[in-house]
């Protein structure tokens, strides 16, 4: 289990990325949703031991992240946000040379790691190709097979599936869950959809700040009642926006359609709806901008 | 699935630096510019020091010399076409090309009373008209000059004979020149500021582009975090990287060393032909004398490129320390007398010494050897220092 208490974290240049984050993240898929800038990539480095935390602890079972992150890095898979590669070396050789330097130094037993991995993400035909040619979903799945050398007990995987097509997705997300089952993953990202199938466990990170922790299926229960949806002509969500908390807005055949967090109907023609994770999110992200808004405000 | 199992520091190393070695090997094209222009190095060092020797030795072989108002001195022309010297009446614009630089020559003008003060011993003045900022035309003036010279001589001798007095009376003392420097070192007065100066920059340039793309490479390719998220320390880690980039050097050291052997046969200088003589021991203590050099190059170009996001960025940082390597040897063509001992403190200028050593046959001593070793390794073990503490740096990310 990872457990994080007050971990801020502030940059050369001033920036809070990070500001009193408490998480604790049991065996499983984890989801961490946030915006872009809401500090998540800075989190996933810090508990990976690429980035010292200003302040705050980091504990995985017996490991002091932050005291020994050698020890970390020998049970963590780590998919960053910007998998780079080497430009001429294949699909084998790399996984293999990061096999060595994950500590598999017996040939044979590396061998055995490196051709199942690749048989398991399904690069297996592709293996003497250099990865730098690789397409982005080919080049994510070889980013999941070098987090898996080892059997990591820590996997984390940064904003994995952007950029991927809803087949090469959907490929990624079932491996996730595969082997999401025995160990911790982290999954950061800002596809909504992607945390409500993939992880019984999320938070929401706002602005450095962890906003909410909990079951998604728990925490969108609070939104129902709550959810209300209205058709409004297009020019009208300004001031709509001044009397309702609108939570989501987009354009459908010429209208706009808002969704609006409130305890009873704003208005007659406000019609009751389901929420969603999306909308608890966006419920989440709204109410964040809109504190930070009115401090900014006060303080004028 | 295997377990992975904690590796000693030397795995780690070995590890690394093989994968950086046959990365290296992988990118072919580059591999075969860098090696190239390695041993394209010696060839055109010694080809063009001796085209410009040779210009010289051919100017004195054409024995031409251009003249104006030659008929006014019947005498001096006399004389110097006994010594086999053509007079050349000049072109035109002769003086406007002369001036502007476009003469590779000189003109000696000889005024219309030339004999009548000859005969008056009234000491004709006879002009020489060169332009100094050109190689060829002050070669020429310098000719012109010792042919008048000798003319002068001749005319007071034959004067004083006439009148009864000994030649050997305007010389009351003979200078007798001996020349202690041996061939290699008469030679090395015109490859010694060349090419030790050739190899050094050719381990600096050859260095640059592996350091750059070992350190800020990784980094514009996004390549260094899924490396540093590994069990490596990161001096191991450092530490291959550098024995890549210090083989390569060393290798180009060595190479560029070898090539000037075969290129020996392009010489076009028959005095440099005569005295140059470079063999394979030559070339070999080229090669060890750049080892240390080439280990602390490699170390200060990956310290100064390991901060820069892309290979752009470290490149201004790595102009700066090619800049100073590539200047410093200048310090000693700045000295005439013996080269002081702290010279084998400063690198570059330290092998350059070395270098020179050897092109003149000098015999170095251990302490000599030693000193440059020292300080590249030292030089190397902070290059390294810094790199290692920077890959794992809040900065780097």
């Amino acid at each position: 289990m990872l457990e994080l208490r007050g971990l801020s974290h502030r940059y050369a240049n001033g920036t809070q990325a990070l500001d009193g984050v408490d998480l604790h993240i049991p065996t499983g898929m984890f989801g961490l949703l946030g915006p872009n800038g809401a500090g998540k990539s800075t989190l996933m480095r810090c508990i990976a031991s690429l980035q010292t935390p200003s302040e705050g602890s980091i504990r995985f079972g017996d490991i002091d992240v932050v005291r020994e992150p050698e020890k970390l890095r020998q049970v963590l898979g780590y998919l960053p946000q910007d998998f780079g590669v080497y430009p001429r070396i294949s699909a084998y050789d790399l996984l293999d040379h990061l096999a060595v330097l994950k500590g598999l130094t017996n040939r044979g037993a590396r061998k055995d790691t490196v051709e199942s991995l690749l048989a398991k993400v399904n690069l297996w035909d592709v293996r003497k190709k250099a990865v730098a040619g690789f397409s982005g979903g080919m080049r994510q799945r070889f980013g999941i097979a070098q987090a898996l050398i080892g059997n990591p007990k820590l996997i984390i995987v940064d904003e994995p599936t952007a950029g991927l097509d809803p087949e090469e997705r959907n490929r990624f997300n079932n491996l996730l869950v595969e082997i999401g089952e025995q160990v911790v993953v982290i999954l950061s990202t800002h596809i909504v959809d992607d945390v409500s199938d993939l992880c019984p466990q999320m938070a929401v990170m706002v602005g450095g700040r962890v906003l909410l922790q909990g079951a998604p299926d728990t925490l969108v229960q609070g939104l129902q009642g709550r959810v209300w949806r209205r058709e409004i002509a297009i020019g009208a969500l300004g001031e709509f926006r001044h009397a309702h908390k609108v939570i989501a807005h987009r354009l459908r055949a010429g209208k706009t359609v808002v969704h609006v967090l409130a305890d009873s109907a704003p208005d007659a023609q406000c019609v009751p709806m389901t929420g969603s994770l999306e909308d608890l999110y966006f419920s989440i992200v709204v109410g964040a901008r809109d504190s930070a808004d009115a401090a900014v405000a006060a303080t004028v | 699935m295997n377990q992975p199992t904690q590796h000693s520091a030397l795995a780690q190393w070995l590890a690394v630096f093989l994968k950086e070695v046959k990365d290296a090997w992988r990118d072919r094209r580059t591999l075969r510019t860098v090696l190239l222009l390695s041993l394209v190095q010696g060839p055109v060092v010694l080809l063009l020091i001796s085209t410009l020797a040779s210009e010289k030795e051919n100017r004195i072989d054409k024995r031409e010399i251009y003249a104006q108002g030659m008929q006014y001195a019947p005498d001096l022309q006399n004389f110097i076409e006994r010594q086999a010297y053509t007079i050349k009446a000049p072109p035109a614009d002769a003086m406007d090309r002369l001036a502007a630089g476009q003469l590779e020559d000189a003109i000696v003008v000889v005024p219309a009373d030339f004999e009548q003060r000859l005969q008056a011993m009234e000491m004709p003045a006879v002009e020489i008209y060169a332009n100094s900022s050109s190689r060829g035309s002050g070669t020429a003036r310098d000719l012109a000059r010792n042919l008048l010279q000798s003319y002068a001589q001749e005319r007071v001798g034959l004067t004083l004979a006439l009148r009864g007095v000994a030649v050997a009376s305007l010389k009351p003392l003979e200078v007798q020149e001996r020349d202690m420097a041996n061939a290699n070192a008469r030679a090395a007065q015109l490859t010694g500021s060349m090419i030790p100066l050739y190899v050094l920059i050719a381990v600096l340039t050859g260095a640059m582009g592996a350091a750059m793309d070992t350190t800020a490479g990784e980094r514009e390719r996004s390549s260094l975090e899924p490396l540093m998220m590994n069990p490596v320390s990161p001096w191991a880690l450092a530490l291959g990287k550098w024995g890549a980039v210090a083989a390569l050097a060393a290798v180009i050291a060595l190479l560029t060393s070898l090539s000037f052997i075969p290129a020996q046969v392009l010489i076009r200088s028959d005095a440099l032909q005569a005295l140059f003589r470079y063999g394979l021991s030559d070339a070999v203590r080229f090669g060890l004398i750049c080892l240390p050099f080439a280990g602390a190059v490699a170390a200060l170009l990956m310290a100064s490129s390991i901060r820069g996001k892309s290979i752009k960025e470290a490149q201004a940082g790595n102009s700066l320390v090619l800049m100073v390597f590539m200047l410093l040897p200048l310090v000693s063509l700045l000295n005439d007398a013996a080269e002081p001992d702290w010279y084998y403190l400063v690198p570059s200028l330290a092998q350059q010494t070395l270098m020179l050593h050897v092109l003149r046959a000098e015999p170095i001593a251990l302490w000599q050897w030693l000193l440059p070793c020292g300080i590249g390794l030292l030089l190397t073990v902070v290059g390294l220092a810094y790199v290692g503490r920077a890959m794992r740096s809040n900065a780097v990310h």
